[in-house]
This record gives C-alpha cells, sequence and structure tokens, in this order.
C-alpha cells in the first residue's frame, strides 16, 4: 500500500472497472443462441480515473447516466473491487480492509434505503448504533443533535416503510452519519426530493462538512446541488475524467456564449436570430475599439426584447451594446451568464 | 478474534436476529400462514413412506424405524440449517435486487450480517418435525436392540455433521450467485432435491447416485453414512469418522468459494 499525504481523505489512482457482459441478440432464436454460445463482451464503466480528495472539502461528482459515477463510488466504498488500479480512503484499500474502511464512511443511496424497512425508523438508528460499536453517550448525543437538524422527531417512531421520499432521506443521511465517519459519500442524495425537502438536505450536508469537517463526494444530477454545495467539481462522461477543478474554472473552461437581453422602444421589422452585429467602425469609442461581434439568439416583437450572444473572452458589453445601437433605442439592458446546467451540457456534448 | 470482538459479535447477532423477528412479525397473517405451510411441507412425504412401509414391510433391510430415524435425524440437521442460514435460501434476491450492497458497507464480514439478517423463526416446523419422527423412532429402537448406550451421542453428532453439510451445500449454491445471479433453479438441483432423496436410505438409489450424494452433494454424508453404521445396516466404525472429517473440509470450501465470489460481485445499476 502507498503511503498517503495526511491530508488527503480519498485517492483513486488509474482506476479501472470492466464488466464482462453476455452478447443479447434480439428474438427468442437469439437468446437461446446468447444462452448456448455464451458470447460475452467487455464494458468498461471506469477508465483510468485518478484523482486526489483532501479532508474536509466537498465534492461533486457529475456525468450522465451510465457515467461511471455510481460504479467509482462503489469501489471507493468496497462494494465493488477494481479491475485495476489503486483506491485509497483514509490510506485503507476498500478492496483489502473493506471493515476498517467501512468503519471510517459513511455511504448513502438515494434510490436504496439501508434502514431496516418495517421497523420504526428509531431502531434502524439503534442496531446501526450496535454494528458501529457508538458509545452510549455518543448516541444520545448524535440523537439530540441530528433529530433538531434534520427534524427526525416528527417520524422517529414511523415504521420506515410509512415515510415520505424526504423523510426517508432525512433518516437515511443521519443513519450514515451516527458513527462519526470521516468521509461521506453520497450517490444521488436528493433524486425525487420536492424543492422544500431538497433545500433542507443541502442546508445539512453544509453544516455537516463545514462544522464537523466531513469530507464528501457527492454524485447528483441536480446542478444546484453543485452550485449550491460543492467547491470542486469532477466531471465525468464513458468512463473518464473529463474534468477536474472548481466551478469558476470549469464554467471559464467552456467559454459559453454569455446572453445579453435587450429591451427597446421599437424594434425594425424584419430583424431575426442568427443575425451577426458589431463591425466595428472607425468612430467607436475607446472602449469599443476592439471588432465587437455579437449574434441575435431570440426576437420577442410582442415584448420588445432581443437576445444578443457573446464571447466576454473577446467582447465586452460596452461593446456589444455599441453594436446594438442600430437595433434602436435600448431602454433596458440585462446579462445572462451560462450556467452549471448549460457547461456541463456543452461539456459532455 | 478477540474475546471483545466475540462478545461484540454475540451482541450484534442477537440485535439483528431481533430486529428480523420483529420485522417478520409486522405481518402477522403472512407470518402464521408461511409457519402453517412449512409444517404440512416435507411431512407427507414421511406420512407416504410410513404408508408403504406399513403395507410391504422393511426396504432392503431399513424398517419403518430405521427409516423414521434416518429421517429424524436429516430433518433435524435441514432444520437447525433452515433457522440459523434462512437468507442463504433466499440469496437469488440480494443478487437480483443489489441489496448485498448494503452489507458489504458495513463493518463486519457480510455472511455474519446475511445469516443474522434473516432467522428462518418460521422454518422450526422442519427442527420439529425431526424431532417428532426421533421421539417416534427411538422407544422402538431402543426396545429391540438396536441402538443404545453411546449411540445417542453419535446420532446427535450426525445432526451436527448434518446441518454443517446443509450450510457448506448452501453455502456454496448461494456464492454461485456472485457469478450466474439467478440461483432459485441451482438451489432445486442442489439444496432441495438431494434434502428429499436423502432423508431415506441411500441403497434404493443406483450406486452412481449413492456416490453423488456422499461426495458433490454429500448430504447423505451427515445422516445416512453413520445411521448406517449406528443402526447396524453395514459399512464400519470408520463411517462414524467420515463426517468429521469432510464437515470441516466441506464448509472451508464453501467459505472460499463465498470469499471468492464476494470480490466478483458486480452490484446493480442505479
Amino acid at each position: 500500500m502507498s503511503s498517503m499525504g495526511a491530508a488527503t481523505a480519498v485517492m483513486a489512482d488509474g482506476l479501472r472497472k470492466v464488466y464482462c457482459v453476455g452478447v443479447r441478440k434480439p428474438g427468442l432464436w437469439g437468446s437461446v443462441r446468447q444462452l448456448v454460445a455464451g458470447e460475452t463482451r467487455d464494458v468498461i464503466a471506469v477508465d483510468g480515473v485518478s484523482f486526489d480528495i483532501s479532508q474536509g472539502e466537498f465534492v461533486g461528482y457529475i456525468g450522465p447516466n451510465g457515467a461511471g459515477k455510481s460504479t467509482t463510488v462503489k469501489m471507493l466504498t468496497g462494494i465493488l473491487h477494481p479491475t485495476s488500479g489503486h483506491v485509497e480512503v483514509n490510506g485503507l484499500s476498500p478492496a483489502h480492509a473493506r471493515q476498517q474502511v467501512a468503519q471510517q464512511i459513511g455511504v448513502v443511496f438515494g434510490q436504496r434505503t439501508q434502514l431496516w424497512w418495517d421497523l420504526p425508523t428509531i431502531d434502524s438508528f439503534e442496531i446501526l448504533a450496535a454494528m458501529y460499536d457508538v458509545a452510549p453517550a455518543d448516541y444520545r448525543r448524535f440523537m439530540s443533535e441530528f433529530t433538531d437538524m434534520l427534524g427526525l422527531g416528527e417520524f422517529l417512531d414511523t415504521p420506515v416503510r410509512r415515510l415520505s421520499l424526504g423523510q426517508r432521506m432525512r433518516a437515511d443521511i443521519a443513519a450514515a452519519l451516527i458513527h462519526a465517519p470521516r468521509v461521506l459519500f453520497l450517490d444521488e442524495p436528493t433524486i425525487g426530493l420536492d424543492v422544500m425537502a431538497k433545500a433542507q438536505v443541502r442546508g445539512f450536508l453544509t453544516r455537516v462538512n463545514r462544522d464537523r469537517g466531513v469530507t464528501i463526494l457527492l454524485t447528483t444530477h441536480d446542478m444546484r446541488d453543485i452550485e449550491e454545495l460543492c467547491e470542486r467539481v469532477m466531471v465525468i462522461n464513458h468512463g473518464k475524467l473529463m474534468f477536474d477543478g472548481n466551478l469558476e474554472s470549469l464554467i471559464a473552461s467552456a467559454g459559453l456564449p454569455t446572453t445579453m437581453r435587450l429591451r427597446l422602444s421599437s424594434i425594425a421589422p424584419g430583424l431575426a436570430a442568427g443575425q451577426v452585429l458589431g463591425k466595428t467602425p472607425g468612430d467607436a469609442p475607446e472602449c469599443a475599439k476592439e471588432e465587437a461581434l455579437c449574434v441575435i439568439t431570440a426576437v420577442d416583437y410582442s415584448a420588445r426584447a432581443v437576445d444578443l450572444a457573446f464571447d466576454r473572452r473577446k467582447t465586452s458589453a460596452p461593446q456589444v451594446l455599441w453594436a446594438a445601437r442600430e437595433l434602436g433605442e435600448v431602454r433596458d439592458v440585462s446579462l445572462i451568464e451560462a450556467g452549471m446546467e448549460e457547461t456541463v451540457k456543452w461539456l459532455l456534448a | 478474534m478477540t474475546s471483545v470482538r466475540l462478545g461484540r459479535a454475540a451482541r450484534v447477532y442477537r440485535i439483528l436476529v431481533s430486529a428480523s423477528l420483529r420485522g417478520k412479525t409486522q405481518y402477522r397473517l403472512d407470518f402464521l400462514g408461511s409457519t402453517l405451510i412449512q409444517t404440512l411441507m416435507g411431512a407427507e412425504g414421511m406420512l407416504f413412506i410410513g404408508a408403504v412401509l406399513w403395507r410391504f414391510g422393511p426396504v432392503m433391510g431399513w424398517s419403518i424405524f430405521d427409516i423414521a430415524m434416518l429421517y429424524a435425524v436429516s430433518r433435524m440437521g435441514n432444520g437447525v440449517y433452515m433457522l440459523l442460514c434462512n437468507e442463504l435460501d433466499r440469496f437469488e434476491l440480494y443478487m437480483v435486487n443489489g441489496d448485498f450492497d448494503t452489507l458489504l458497507i458495513r463493518p463486519w464480514p457480510t455472511l455474519f450480517t446475511l445469516l443474522a439478517r434473516g432467522v428462518g423463526i418460521d422454518r422450526l416446523a422442519f427442527l420439529a418435525q425431526g424431532i417428532a419422527a426421533a421421539a417416534l423412532a427411538a422407544p422402538r429402537l431402543v426396545a429391540t436392540g438396536v441402538i443404545g448406550g453411546w449411540d445417542a451421542v453419535w446420532l446427535l453428532a450426525s445432526v451436527a455433521w448434518s446441518a454443517l453439510l446443509y450450510f457448506a451445500v448452501g453455502l456454496a449454491t448461494a456464492a454461485a450467485g456472485f457469478w450466474i445471479v439467478r440461483i432459485d433453479e441451482l438451489q432445486v438441483f442442489t439444496m432441495n432435491a438431494p434434502s428429499t432423496a436423502t432423508s431415506y436410505p441411500l441403497d434404493i438409489y443406483p450406486s452412481w447416485l449413492r456416490w453423488v450424494f456422499v461426495t458433490l452433494l454429500p448430504l447423505g454424508l451427515g445422516a445416512y453414512v453413520p445411521l448406517r453404521f449406528i443402526l447396524d445396516k453395514g459399512g464400519t466404525a470408520l463411517d462414524l469418522l467420515w463426517p468429521a472429517l469432510a464437515c470441516p473440509a466441506a464448509v472451508w470450501a464453501a467459505l472460499t468459494l463465498w470469499k471468492t465470489g464476494e470480490a466478483h460481485y458486480t452490484s446493480t445499476g442505479t
């Protein structure tokens, strides 16, 4: 086992997972052939992923369905063994020291509860406290704090099967933290939750990360989760890590156009999306001496509004305004920056 | 494993078993119905054989009471297995639904948490059937001098061997699920059919099938082989020793297969 820096909580080095799956042909005859011939092919779920996560970091791990997010999390938690490559969590290999790693991590799968389905919620906490050998005083403190923070009190005596999705998720997250793990893996913890429940879960995770210093790796399809919670984001697609950095650099690296929305006193007829504005004339003011280029992306005649897209790295907002003077008198201006959603779509396209 | 760890394991096992029982009793009608069905299942086989023997007399030297004792030992071994290892019987669900994930994220051996999650209290009927058959056969076998002295100890040892062999075969069959996922049909082949077949004297089967039941699917090794000697139906005193050698080997092989399979677990998509 290689040695790790003291500040590293999770390390993946050349992580790779290959599944061997049967090749299925359509129809009954195809199924019979597959059964007899046993033809298989390799599917690469994770392909040489490497990263380090420092203690106390809150990292978002995003990508489309089937990109390899859950497979990565399952290798980090010891559920799956890597085909090749190396993983360490708090200096231990989950594949070789699974039980020791399990004692130090918490895991939440948004689509699969880990609570005892038929028993009151409080029973699951008591069972898990025994499994993780939580001291009675620590358990009492945990229940007192988390009951308040997550509002568990209202459903502690309710069987898990009768909980709403939001209640169940809060209980699952609390259960994952009962043994005060140093690292928390969250696989789509906000999936299916309503706006209020999402906000509550996000607020709680922020506090867990900030106040307790718990390292968190979060997979999600909700970009609001990433924007509100994560200082760092990793993007995976087709099993390969496409990006690893902070949110600002992710958005900057995409270089997506900014949209300027103009509200005009009137719109000249014939204006249409796709029209390019802004070959800078010689009499342009100093701020617009460079060639300004922007393109009309939308025209709303009834609202007398025009959207212009431009590249902030090449063109400034005053330049665009100068170029847009030919459209008419501008009454109002607003700028719309590309968000995470658009950036990730662009990155994965 | 230190004594502290053993103490913790005992406490966790007790808590998990208690949770499993409370979970089952949440569905009272299902629990009672399942217990009733399990009680009726299996008993009809013994009743049929009893009726045949009553009408036609001993089969290949085995009287109705000899067969009842063999059935009792086999059934009790199966009953202990069903009581303690019920989840191995349901293991296909863990593979198909990916529920095995939840065992792998706990700081305990997966087999330990798996077995503790589902004690087969509704399958106590298997054990009860065995005890009833033994209670029926023992007085007559003692009265006719077929058994006596230390035989009771050897019979109890045979129950233990039988239970261990059920565990070994059940565990190996469940471990196959790590590769093939669906194991329900395999369980019929490796557990259900051999369990029924080895509850009766193996003398009635062709030699190759007898060989299968004491080697590849060795459920006959725990009950039939020692009882053949104890009930004076042939064999030698070594027949009491073979299970003592074979059972640990079979359990070790099954545990090794389980450990290897765990590393091949592929989980399910989310």
